[in-house]
């Protein structure tokens, strides 16, 4: 998978990291058991420093979405089915708020995050198929 | 000592006919995402002010080359006993000669940016399955590494062979006639010399082999799936070609140990065309297949693109960007990369991460050595001459 960052994003490299794991976990280019680069060769890739990509490794891997293995390193690990944390749930109350401080009705949004869904998880959405 | 100076003389036309050819194909060469060290949009590459700063970079070479083969011939006609000390010094004059071509041009190409408001991609890449680093070593082209120790294994079984049968007193340097005017007695590491220095020439070009996998190459925002599929096919291409040099080199010093056990073939043409075409011949397709790649392989077409998902569309912005971690669009300096080698902004060469403290000594450590050797050769030219 290809993990691509912005270091001249307003949103914190190590964050910008962190969420590119979880969408290739979520759209299978990442597949549980998949050993992630080390912590050295990833910062050296990209360009930043040791402590940005272990910061991300560690988040990840308090969330459940990586087991830190003391052999293979970071392996992509498959979090609880069904559960969604409180992060989870902030972000996405926080989505909502934006939609309605824009004007987007309940309808709308409830279509855009089924789009969101579908494209997270790899499949194409309706709207895309033009369905 | 005529015939060395005017020797010493064509070396230096040739060396500064030489860097007059290359220096105006740099910016041909170099990414379309940079002009002159300052990162742009591609689709600007050739935008009029653009195009009429090349054309002053091209016109400034030539005329700084012109300048320099005035100098030389000049020197030569003036000081002839003085060109052994020109062959030494003239080459980094070069140097003076590509910063007043190059920085007046970076210059321009940041205030341009600026006033433009030219949006451009930060975006550094990663591949998670496969890296720019990783395993490189074993990418390595070995063979070539490993037949030249072989033949330097042959060549020394030979010198062994060979030694019994030495004459107790061998020549060990010529004149320009490759008379014999130096004499030593014979001994083991007389005869395993040549041998030994060719070990040496092999771990240092095994070295630059290594450096240049590991090296850390440009990314193009829009499709950094081809830009991997380009640094492999790149690497490969370019490692063979430093493997095919250093058995070129092999052969060179080779020749000029076998000479030296059979100094009755020193005087034979032939063994001269061994000691230089396959070095010469080496280079020029290592040459050839550096400008034809272009910079970090962009101008490459690889048969087979890795069937990774895309990036997002990259998000473009204003301002300086990564462009603050190049002093005078050259010189590298980034805390936060632990790369230690990456791609030139200029030209397809390596540059380093001067933040490092390996590359601060390593670069400290080289211009020392440079600075002390010369001084030494030059004492010791000026108490000859």
């Amino acid at each position: 998978m290809i993990v691509e960052i912005n270091t001249q994003d307003a949103e914190p490299i190590y964050e910008q990291l962190r969420d590119r794991i979880v969408l290739g976990i979520a759209s299978g280019e990442l597949t549980p058991g998949e050993a992630l680069p080390s912590v050295r060769r990833l910062a050296s890739d990209l360009g930043i420093n040791f402590h940005t990509v272990n910061k991300s490794y560690a988040a990840l891997s308090a969330e459940g979405y990586l087991v830190i293995d003391r052999r293979r390193g970071a392996v992509v690990a498959r979090p609880p089915s069904g559960t969604s944390d409180a992060r989870s749930t902030r972000r996405l109350l926080l989505a909502a708020a934006e939609a309605i401080c824009r004007g987007t009705d309940e309808t709308a949004f409830l279509a855009l995050c089924s789009a969101c869904y579908q494209k997270a998880s790899g499949r194409p959405s309706n709207q895309e198929n033009g369905g | 000592m005529k015939e060395l100076n005017l020797f010493c003389f064509i070396c230096n036309i040739a060396v500064i006919v030489l860097c007059g050819a290359l220096l105006p194909i740099i910016p041909k060469i170099t990414r379309k995402s940079y002009l002159f060290g300052v990162k742009i949009p591609p689709s600007e590459q050739n935008c009029p002010e653009a195009v009429q700063m090349k054309r002053r970079y091209t016109a400034v070479c030539l005329i700084g080359t012109a300048f320099l083969l005035g100098l030389c011939t000049a020197q030569y006609l003036l000081y002839p006993g003085a060109t052994l000390l020109t062959m030494m010094y003239f080459p980094f004059l070069v140097i003076p000669l590509q910063a007043a071509a190059f920085l007046p041009n970076w210059r321009k190409a940041v205030r341009l940016k600026e006033e433009k408001r030219w949006k451009v991609s930060n975006a550094s890449f990663a591949e998670t399955g496969s890296s720019y680093t990783r395993g490189t070593l074993k990418e390595m082209p070995w063979g070539w590494y490993l037949a030249g120790l072989a033949v330097i294994l042959v060549s020394v079984a030979v010198a062994l062979a060979r030694y019994q049968s030495l004459p107790d007193i061998i020549p060990i340097h010529f004149d320009i006639h490759m008379v014999a005017d130096g004499w030593g007695e014979k001994s083991l590491g007389l005869a395993l010399a040549i041998p030994l220095v060719n070990v040496g020439m092999v771990a240092l070009m095994w070295l630059c082999g290594a450096a240049f996998v590991k090296a850390k190459l440009q990314i193009d925002p829009l499709n950094p799936a081809l830009s991997f599929a380009q640094h492999k096919l790149y690497r490969r291409r370019v490692g063979h070609c430093l493997g095919g040099l250093t058995i070129a080199m092999v052969i060179t010093f080779l020749v000029i140990g076998l000479m030296l056990l059979w100094p009755e073939t020193i005087g034979n043409a032939l063994f001269w065309v061994l000691v230089f075409a396959p070095t010469i011949a080496a280079t020029a397709v290592l040459v050839a297949v550096t400008l034809g790649a272009g910079q970090g392989g962009c101008k490459l077409k690889p048969k087979t693109v890795p069937q990774t998902a895309s990036a997002a569309e990259p998000t473009l912005t204003e301002g300086r960007g990564d462009d603050k971690f190049w002093a005078l669009g050259m010189f590298y300096y980034n805390p936060d990369n632990p790369a230690h080698l990456v791609e030139d902004r200029f030209g397809g060469n390596l540059g380093f991460n001067y933040a490092r403290l390996r590359v601060k000594i390593g670069v400290a450590l080289s211009l020392l050595a440079l600075v002390g050797s010369y001084a030494w050769l030059t004492v010791w030219l000026i108490s000859v001459i």
